[in-house]
């Protein structure tokens, strides 16, 4: 068990922080004065050897524990110099620095080097609050790693071609997929299983599938995972046995793999829907608040309980709750009265506002309802009642909201609110002092996929790359459908380098990723355009850039990922 | 939900390093609730752990003087020691290193940087698959 409470450690977290950042700081003090030596003429071998090796530690350092202070960024520029001299360090086992054929200090050092080595020092500047930026394979992949771990795949007793080929295809889907046999499926750990998977299978092997994901249920306390077979029987009595043993989806061969994807996508989201809501009581009852509170809580919803009416619409731009219950009589004021003024502010106007009450007259409490509460629940509550009355309210109201910023095809934010998103990221980056960027992405030829192939196959490219946005990206990362076939992302805390090498990850996958058609496989390549939000005045200037570094993509030949520069 | 892991209690930390030792701790100690005996150097630690008894060593791969792979024989080299698991930490996770590192017996490796929040959990997970 954990000796602090969470805040406590966010407490000292922060203060360690702050202490490696004064510390940093210093560093890059002494790194500055190295760099300053070594441009200096006539430094003899020896303390050019002495200085490349201390600044090699000194970035070696940094490179290993920036991103666990949060400064994730700093430490994978730091990485990226450590490397580069490392040439020099494994060249000078004791044999001096510039052996025969070995690497040359000016190579490596160049005004190049100098210029990033200086430019670290910016990077301290970036109040992040990045723990879980961090990378699992940090040398390999140093930037922008994926935060969210990627939904696991497992192949169960498929036939080995069909095997081989799921893996390959769901792989560029951005599933981490896995050929398994059921007995690898008892061994799963719980970390594995706490995570989301899916299982895929002949028809043949659901019913010993289905019991071994039982077992692993009832052993670790999680959700179904979903079970999907493959097979081509179409009849009634087969369909609904398979129904009945526990597969959730049955896919006919040859497997149409967007599709597919799009289905384990959905299955695993619709698992997932458990997520408990925010909540804001008022009563003046400051017990009574406390009890529902902790009631609430404990059913995982998270709660947030005031008794003086006047602070309610600061905490309702605190608390952002999905359901309010509100009291109606308290004191002097009327709860009526209260929900009439949250409904001044448009952006509560959809807020379910449900009285607590011990009217039981029904003509009294439609009065109330009439005046902008949605509910009456009489007074006194059952615990019991309380929850799952506002279980299920939490879960419409969030159902509602999903409908209204959502795109209903692909489940990205709409356009007016992903416009909001880049806004809101543009001042952070102006008042924190960050880089971040933003990025316009489109596919290729679309125009022709939808008028020779039909909407339906145009619809599944488009899902396809929603889903692979969502998989490739970090979960802070912000994407909307902007248009038809036009995506637009929110890249926080990364700079367009960063982006293209994110993005042209995803190129590469989407590329790769057939389509089935009335004529045969199709793949389809997208373009994307970035620019560092930072760069520009307003999010409007970026968007445009981003814009415009798209088109200068689309002319220089498509399927790529360009970052927009100032022209001469 | 891992597994196994009732008998992971004490751990013997090495990191020269003064910041990255404190957010070990933290992340040990506060987030994970095992008990730690942390070392700036691989000489402290050899004085250290023979007493300590730990479950399992987590020891910085650079260190000046003895380094982690000096550090690790030298540790094994005490027989009370010889069986426990190590982890090795470090910045150099290109795979022949990693490779390099699991030939010298280390059960696993970590990367840095290290998350302090899930550290534990990562320690508890190859905990868990070394215990399967």
């Amino acid at each position: 068990m954990a000796k602090d409470s969470s805040a406590e450690i966010a407490v000292k977290l922060e203060g360690l922080r702050q202490s490696f950042r004064q510390k940093a700081v210093r560093d890059l003090d002494q790194l500055d004065e190295f760099l300053a030596r070594m441009a200096e003429r006539g430094l003899g071998q020896e303390d050019q050897h002495a200085i490349i090796k201390t600044m090699y530690h000194l970035l070696h350092r940094l490179a290993g524990s920036a991103g666990t202070f949060g400064l994730g960024i700093l430490g994978s520029e730091a990485r990226k110099l450590e490397q580069s001299l490392k040439p020099l360090i494994e060249s000078d086992q004791g044999v001096g620095l510039v052996p025969n054929g070995g690497p040359c200090v000016e190579d490596i050092l160049t005004p190049d080097f100098f210029h990033r080595a200086r430019q670290l020092r910016t990077m301290l500047s970036q109040p992040q609050s990045t723990f879980r930026e961090r990378a699992g394979d940090a040398a390999t992949e140093p930037v922008v790693p994926p935060l969210e771990a990627a939904i696991a795949v497992y192949l169960c007793d498929l036939p080995e071609a069909v095997g081989v080929f799921l893996k390959h295809t769901l792989t560029n889907h951005g599933f981490t997929v896995e050929r398994v046999d059921v007995s690898d499926l008892l061994n799963l750990s719980g970390e594995v299983c706490a995570g989301a998977f899916a299982v895929i299978t002949r028809e043949e092997s659901v019913a010993s599938i289905s019991s071994t994901l039982q077992l692993l249920k009832r052993q670790y306390g999680i959700s179904s995972p979903p079970l999907i077979c493959t097979g081509n029987h179409n009849d009634f009595d087969r369909r609904y046995s398979l129904a009945d043993l526990g597969a959730d989806a049955l896919f006919s061969e040859p497997l149409d793999v967007p599709l597919l994807a799009d289905r384990i996508e959905r299955l695993i989201n619709e698992r997932s829907k458990a997520i408990p809501g925010r909540v804001l009581i008022l009563d003046d009852d400051e017990d009574l608040a406390r009890h529902y509170q902790l009631v609430l809580q404990e059913a995982g919803f998270d709660v947030h309980a005031i008794s003086d009416p006047e602070e309610v619409l600061l905490a309702l731009a605190e608390c952002r709750p999905d359901i309010m219950l509100l009291d109606v009589r308290m004191g002097h004021y009327s709860g009526v009265t209260v929900a009439k003024l949250i409904r001044f502010e448009p952006q509560w106007l959809s807020l379910p506002i449900i009285y607590l009450s011990s009217e039981k007259d029904r003509s009294v409490q439609l009065e109330a309802l009439a005046q902008g509460g949605d509910e009456f629940m009489t007074k006194p509550v059952s615990d019991d009642y309380l929850v799952r009355a506002v279980q299920v309210r939490c879960y419409r109201a969030r159902q509602l909201n999903q409908l209204v910023i959502r795109d209903s095809l692909t489940s990205l934010l709409k356009h007016s609110v992903i416009k909001q998103e880049i806004e809101k990221e543009h001042a952070r980056c102006l008042r924190m002092g960050h880089v971040s960027t933003v990025a316009m992405i489109d596919l290729d030829h679309f125009k022709q996929v939808n008028d020779r192939y039909g909407h339906r196959t145009g619809d599944h490219v488009i899902k396809a790359l929603a889903n692979l946005l969502r998989h490739r990206l970090r979960s802070t990362d912000v994407i909307g459908r902007y248009g038809g076939e036009e995506f637009a992302v929110v890249l926080p805390e990364c700079t367009s380098n960063m982006a293209i090498e994110v993005l042209g990850k995803v190129c590469d996958g989407f590329s790769e990723i057939l389509f089935t058609t009335s004529e045969g496989e199709i793949s389809v390549t997208l373009s994307a355009g970035v620019a560092e939000l930072n760069a520009f005045k307003s999010a409007n200037d970026a968007l445009n850039a981003a814009d415009q570094a798209l088109y200068w993509r689309k002319k220089a030949g498509r399927d790529g990922v360009t970052a927009w520069h100032p022209q001469s | 939900m891992t597994r196994n892991c009732a008998a992971l209690q004490k751990i013997l930390y090495v990191e020269d390093e003064e910041d990255i030792r404190a957010v070990a701790e933290l992340a040990l100690e506060s987030v994970g609730g095992f008990t730690l005996r942390s070392c700036g150097s691989g000489q402290q630690a050899l004085q250290e752990a023979p007493d300590f008894a730990p479950d399992l060593i987590l020891l910085d791969v650079m260190m000046p003087g003895m380094d982690g792979p000096s550090t690790f024989e030298a540790l094994m080299g005490i027989p009370d020691l010889a069986d426990t698991p190590v982890i090795f930490m470090t910045a150099k996770v290109q795979s022949d290193e990693v490779a390099y590192y699991k030939k010298l017996g280390a059960i696993d490796v970590i990367p840095k940087p290290f998350d302090p929040m899930s550290l534990a959990d990562q320690i508890r997970s190859i905990w868990a698959r070394m215990e399967d």
